[in-house]
């Protein structure tokens, strides 16, 4: 059963950035969390006038404003900062440096000396600012992380993991395409959350091998191999071109784990020794060691989305730890940018000698 | 010369102006419908432009500049139409000197009477919505070619393959599953036309001056049936047609709600509408989804070992008699398709490796 902290005024919330996120998913978070007295949206900003009309419609209570600049901050509200990744950096700060807590949406930044900032005002603020990964939140996901803490099912040997497929999201503008204004494709979208989710499980990896097929622009697949110093590998497919599997496989001395991407409570396990795989829901356990009444239903996005707020709720309040610190954030666009840096071009065998030689060409350019 | 590619993100668009960006053709000016078709497209640092391909207005201002366009966009029926009755004014208001768009040769349906050639007038009648779309966009672009001053080329592909061809990917899906099916063993013409040597003959329609008002039909080189088309995929994918389920066509019987639906999309039904109550309309759409369509399952069985899900445009497809001729394209447009059926497949097995399809 989810705990709703027992606040003794709803922590007054700003939302900056009125896009496709804050459509989907913020709102409706934000719109349970009012109902609870958790919080309460005091002000919802963006620049681009039918956005914040349709987000500020569903909080008439709250101040609606084009500019960040005219946002009225009150030290200890929770600012959400769901606005283009390049304005991450700049409006985390300053919320900041005003006494808030801040909510800042994946990707953390356009680049890592601008989250290394974020990550210095935060500390040099004393202010929580916590990084909007929310994979983390479900149930699936921490139990994978607590089979790889313990060692559950023996040491990792090898992942696979395919994600992505044809791009649906909403983008309430081409900015989300365009290099100037978001530095990378499916890497530094999806990727995210998926090298997050590897960097929480097995740490750092000690080397990689990065492809893509960007030719001027953002990536729209690539292929990524880690190698870990225990000496195991694994290896990462991403794709906003076509449907992959969507699948993490881990693979550990005394079995694997399958997890679909999205199925926040649900996994698919292979232990030594037994001829079948188990899957199943995963479930808070009971006193007596197993969960015979429990059930899964309503565990999804939409419930990560709205633990995250509560826990940075708590957070700005004194009342807990954050649970996806600045520092955790940090860590995925490192090794993407270590992508980027290292980054060589896919190989498609289906093109033309012509086109090859077209690609080389852009791909030459690009790097230069 | 610029060139905008209306339906830049769909097979044919995508793969057209990844052939003319990176062959350095011409500058391609990529023209989609909504932010997120930029996703693949924004590998490129292209010039593109979002337009809603139906509205008159919004598709000139994405025109403004270019020289020529491809219309290659893909659409339900009643976009198909809407999206031909916009396009030629727009050109024209644009100041676009040529368009080609594509067609299909199913304007002559999926069981093409033998003798069709590309003088066959357009069948505006047939049993698929889609089918008369294109039938009809076709008519609606040649009449207004007849008015107009923009020069116009329509072209006739049969059937697309390659690299992110959606039909391949599903065939090497059902190969993999045990799923896949042929009609007739698969004696049936399949008149198939590798997506490069389509772009080829678009690059020819853009062109040559004497292709303005013309139609053509275009094929590949060889005469293909619907088994060596499923033996090809089953070679990319590497694998073999020994699992394929031999399929006689049923008797396809339309759901009660697809046929209130089909009645209801008529000019005649759309005209009554308006004075028909909104309680009988919704009487009606409760009783035809209420209407049993199957028995309920039985739960006293084993599990089934994977079938087919046999449907009635394919079989229509692998029925087809009629090699479409390309003597036309080949005589006006210098149409010879430079790339052999054999060779086309491979590409398209290494694009279903890369994507993951299949296992490399």
């Amino acid at each position: 059963m989810t705990h709703f902290p027992n606040m003794p005024e709803p922590v007054p919330v700003i939302v900056s950035g009125c896009g496709a996120i804050t459509k989907f998913f913020y709102a409706s978070a934000l719109a349970f969390l009012e109902e609870k007295r958790v919080v309460r949206v005091a002000a919802v900003c963006d620049p681009h006038e039918p956005n914040r009309a349709g987000i500020a419609a569903r909080f008439p209570h709250a101040k609606s404003v084009a500019r960040f600049e005219d946002v009225p901050f009150a030290s200890d509200s929770l600012v959400v900062v769901a606005s283009p990744p390049r304005l991450h950096a700049t409006q985390s700060i300053f919320a900041l440096e005003k006494g808030c807590g801040v909510l800042c949406e994946k990707p953390m930044a356009a680049s890592l000396a601008d989250a290394e900032a974020m990550a210095d005002a935060a500390n040099r603020t004393g202010r929580p600012l916590a990084v909007g990964l929310y994979r983390r939140f479900f149930r699936a996901t921490r139990v994978i992380k607590e089979i790889c803490t313990h060692g559950t099912l023996g040491q990792p040997v090898s992942f696979e993991v395919e994600e992505g497929g044809a791009f649906r999201w909403e983008a309430a503008s081409d900015s989300f395409f365009r290099r100037e204004a978001t530095p990378g494709g499916v890497l530094y979208d999806t990727g995210v959350h998926t090298l997050d989710l590897l960097l929480w499980w097995f740490g750092e990896p000690s080397r990689l091998d990065y492809h893509d097929d960007a030719a001027g622009g953002q990536e729209a697949n690539c292929t990524l191999e880690l190698g870990y110093t225990p000496g195991f590998t694994g290896r990462v497919r991403l794709s906003r071109d076509w449907a992959t599997r969507n699948t993490f496989r881990l693979n550990f001395t005394r079995g694997s784990i399958a997890w679909n991407v999205g199925q926040a409570g649900q996994l698919t396990l292979s232990l030594d020794g037994v001829t079948t795989v188990l899957r199943g829901d995963v479930l808070p356990r009971h006193d007596d060691g197993l969960t015979l009444l429990g059930h899964s239903a309503g565990e999804g996005s939409p419930q990560a989305f709205i633990h995250q707020l509560i826990n940075l709720a708590d957070a700005i309040r004194g009342r807990a730890a954050l649970a996806i610190p600045a520092a955790e954030g940090l860590r995925s666009l490192r090794l993407i940018e270590a992508c980027y840096r290292e980054r060589r071009a896919m190989d498609q065998p289906w093109l033309s000698p012509a086109e090859t030689a077209g690609l080389a060409r852009l791909q030459r350019r690009t790097a230069a | 010369m610029k060139i905008a590619v209306i339906g830049a993100s769909g097979f044919v668009g995508l793969r057209l102006v990844e052939r003319l960006h990176l062959e350095g053709r011409a500058e391609v000016v990529p023209v989609v419908h909504a932010f997120r078709s930029l996703a693949v497209l924004a590998r490129f640092d292209l010039p593109w432009r979002v337009a809603d391909p139906a509205n008159v207005a919004a598709l000139t201002a994405a025109l403004q500049g270019c020289d020529a366009v491809v219309h290659a966009a893909l659409g339900d029926a009643k976009q198909i139409v809407t999206m031909a009755a916009a396009l030629y004014p727009a050109a024209a208001q644009a100041g676009v000197k040529r368009i080609v768009a594509l067609s299909s040769a199913a304007v002559h349906s999926l069981t093409p009477a033998p003798g069709t050639t590309d003088s066959t007038p357009p069948l505006l009648k047939q049993k698929s919505e889609y089918n008369t779309a294109k039938a009809r966009a076709e008519t609606i672009l040649s009449a207004a070619r007849k008015n107009g001053r923009v020069e116009l080329v329509q072209l006739r592909p049969g059937i697309v393959h390659g690299p992110r061809s959606r039909l391949v990917a599903d065939v090497a899906g059902q190969l993999r599953d045990g799923t896949a099916w042929l009609v007739d063993d698969g004696a049936g013409i399949c008149n198939a036309i590798a997506v490069d040597n389509l772009i080829d003959a678009i690059w020819l329609a853009l062109m040559t001056p004497e292709a303005d008002g013309e139609v053509f039909l275009l094929n590949d080189r060889e005469t293909i049936t619907w088994r060596d088309f499923y033996a090809a995929i089953a070679g990319a994918a590497g694998t073999d047609l020994r699992d394929v389920h031999a399929v006689t066509p049923p008797v396809f019987r339309s759901s009660p709600s697809a046929r209130l639906a089909r009645l209801a999309a008529t000019d005649f039904a759309m005209s009554l509408m308006p004075v028909i109550p909104a309680r009988i309309k919704r009487i009606a759409k409760a009783a035809a989804a209420a209407w049993p369509a199957n028995h309920p399952p039985d739960n006293w069985r084993l599990p089934d070992a994977a079938r087919p899900a046999v449907h009635e445009e394919m079989c229509e497809l692998q029925s087809c008699r009629w090699r479409f001729p390309i003597a036309k394209a080949e005589r006006v447009l210098g149409y010879h398709p430079a790339l052999t059926f054999d060779a086309a497949m491979q590409r398209t097995g290494a694009w279903l490796r890369f994507a993951g399809v299949v296992r490399a």
